[in-house]
C-alpha cells in the first residue's frame, strides 16, 4: 500500500513539472512571438518614414505623375494604420510594395533621377529596411509556426487550453529577396 | 590415439606450415602495396598543386601550425596531432581564398586495451567576409542528426522542407541566422553543388570542409561557389547587427 501511494506521488510529481514546463515553454515562445512582431513593426515604420523622402524626390522629375504619388501615400497612410493584426499589416504592407513597385517604374524613366544621389541613397535604404523586415518575418514566422505547433499538439494542448494559449497569425509578405533576378555571369 | 585422428592433426599441421607464411607474405605485399601507391598519389597531388599554385600566382606553405587555430567550429578544435598542410592563398578575380589540408587525429581503445589511432582528413577553403558575423554551421542532415532534431537538439527550421530535410543548421545567433537565410540563400543550398560538404560562417569567414585532401583541381568552382555565398547574405548584416540580437563573439 505505502509503495502504491509512493507510486502514485511520484507519478503526480512528475506530471506537475511536466506541465510547469510546458507552461513555461509555452510562455516563452508567445513571448518570443510578441518580441519578435516589435522589431517588425520598428522596421515596417522605418520603410515608412523613408517613402515620403522618396515620393518628394521622384516629383522634382516627374511631377505630373500624380495618380502614383497619390497610390503611394495613400498606400502608405494605410500601412501606418497603428493596431494591425499580422495578416492585417501583411495585406497593407503588399498594397504599398506594389505602390512602389509602380513609383520605381516611373522613376525607371528619367536616367537623371536614376543617376541622382540622393534618390539611389533612398533606394538603398528602402532595399535595406525591406530585407530587414524580411529578415525579422522570417524569425517572427518561424516562432509562430513553433508556438502553433506546441499548441496543437497533444498532450501540451491540454496545458494550452487550459491557460488559455491560442494559434499566432503568420506574417506573409512578399520578400523583396526573394523577387530580386540572379546574376548570371558568362 | 586414433590413427585417424594423427593422420588428421599431421594433415593440419601441414596446412598451417604452408597457409600461415604465404597468409604473412600476402600482408607484407598488401602492405608495401598500399604504402607505394599512397606515396605515388601524395607525390602526384603534391605536383598537381604546384601546378595550380604556378598557374595562377598562388602563395604556397608547405605546413603551418597557425591554420589549424583559425576556426574554432567541427572539423577544428577536436582531436590531437592537429595539422594544416599545402597551404595555398591568392586571388581569383580580385577576391582573397585560402586553403590547406587539415587533419587531425583520435584514438580509440577495445576491450582489450588495444589503442588504434584514426586520422582525419579534410580540405578547407576559406574566403573572408566584409564583417564579422555570428556562427551559422550547415551540415548535410542524417538518420542520427534527424533523431537529435526529434529529441530536441539544436537545430534551425526554415520555411523550406528540402532544405531542412538535407542540411542540419547550427546557429548562435536565431535571428541572424534567419536574416541570412534568405529564400534566395536556401535556394542555393539546395543546388547539387554543395552536397558533400559543410559550410561555416565564422567570425569574418566563410569556410567550406569535405572529408579527404584535394589536389585543387576544383578550387575554382569551390572558392566562386564560396564568393555567391557571401554576396548573398544581406549587406544590413554586415553594416551593423541585427537589432536584439547578440554580438558575435567568435
Amino acid at each position: 500500500m505505502e509503495f502504491f501511494l509512493i507510486g502514485i506521488g511520484v507519478v503526480i510529481l512528475v506530471v506537475v513539472l511536466w506541465a510547469i514546463g510546458a507552461y513555461n515553454g509555452l510562455v516563452r515562445l508567445r513571448n518570443l512571438v510578441q518580441e519578435a512582431w516589435h522589431q517588425i513593426d520598428t522596421e515596417l515604420q522605418r520603410r515608412h518614414d523613408l517613402i515620403p523622402n522618396l515620393v518628394e524626390t521622384v516629383k522634382g522629375y516627374a511631377a505630373h505623375e500624380r495618380a502614383t504619388f497619390e497610390a503611394v501615400t495613400q498606400a502608405r497612410a494605410a500601412a501606418s494604420n497603428p493596431g494591425m493584426s499580422p495578416a492585417e499589416q501583411a495585406r497593407t504592407e503588399n498594397v504599398l510594395t506594389q505602390a512602389l513597385g509602380r513609383l520605381f517604374a516611373v522613376a525607371e524613366q528619367y536616367p537623371d533621377l536614376m543617376a541622382s544621389q540622393n534618390f539611389m541613397q533612398l533606394q538603398n535604404e528602402l532595399t535595406n529596411t525591406e530585407d530587414r523586415v524580411a529578415a525579422g518575418r522570417r524569425f517572427y514566422n518561424a516562432n509562430v509556426r513553433e508556438l502553433n505547433t506546441r499548441v496543437e499538439t497533444f498532450p501540451i494542448s491540454i496545458i494550452a487550453n487550459m491557460f488559455g494559449f491560442t494559434r499566432a497569425e503568420y506574417f506573409e509578405t512578399e520578400d523583396p529577396s526573394a523577387r530580386q533576378a540572379p546574376t548570371v555571369q558568362f | 590415439m586414433d590413427p585417424e585422428i594423427g593422420r588428421t592433426a599431421v594433415g593440419m599441421g601441414g596446412v598451417m606450415f604452408v597457409v600461415l607464411p604465404l597468409l604473412f607474405v600476402g600482408i607484407i605485399a598488401l602492405g608495401i602495396y598500399f604504402a607505394v601507391k599512397a606515396f605515388k598519389e601524395a607525390k602526384r597531388r603534391k605536383a598537381a598543386i604546384a601546378s595550380v599554385v604556378a598557374q595562377y600566382g598562388l602563395g604556397y606553405l608547405p605546413e603551418d601550425r597557425e591554420r589549424t587555430r583559425y576556426f574554432t567550429s567541427t572539423p577544428f578544435g577536436i582531436g590531437d596531432n592537429r595539422r594544416a598542410r599545402d597551404v595555398v592563398w591568392g586571388e581569383f578575380d580580385g577576391r582573397a581564398f585560402e586553403t590547406f589540408a587539415y587533419s587531425y587525429e583520435t584514438e580509440t581503445t577495445d576491450s582489450d586495451g588495444n589503442t588504434t589511432t584514426t586520422t582525419h582528413r579534410f580540405q578547407v577553403t576559406w574566403v573572408p567576409l566584409p564583417a564579422r558575423l555570428p556562427t551559422l554551421r550547415l551540415t548535410a542532415d542524417n538518420k542520427l542528426k534527424r533523431l537529435g532534431k526529434k529529441l530536441g537538439a539544436r537545430d534551425l527550421d526554415t520555411e523550406s522542407h528540402e532544405f531542412n530535410q538535407r542540411w542540419k543548421v547550427w546557429y548562435q545567433d536565431e535571428r541572424v541566422a534567419h536574416a541570412m537565410l534568405t529564400p534566395r540563400m536556401i535556394e542555393r543550398f539546395l543546388a547539387p553543388d554543395t552536397a558533400g560538404r559543410g559550410y561555416v560562417f565564422e567570425g569574418n569567414a566563410l569556410f567550406t570542409y569535405k572529408q579527404g585532401v584535394s589536389d585543387l583541381a576544383d578550387i575554382r568552382e569551390v572558392v566562386s561557389r564560396l564568393h555567391d555565398t557571401v554576396d548573398l547574405v544581406p549587406k544590413f548584416l554586415f553594416e551593423d547587427p541585427v537589432p536584439g540580437s547578440s554580438t558575435a563573439s567568435v
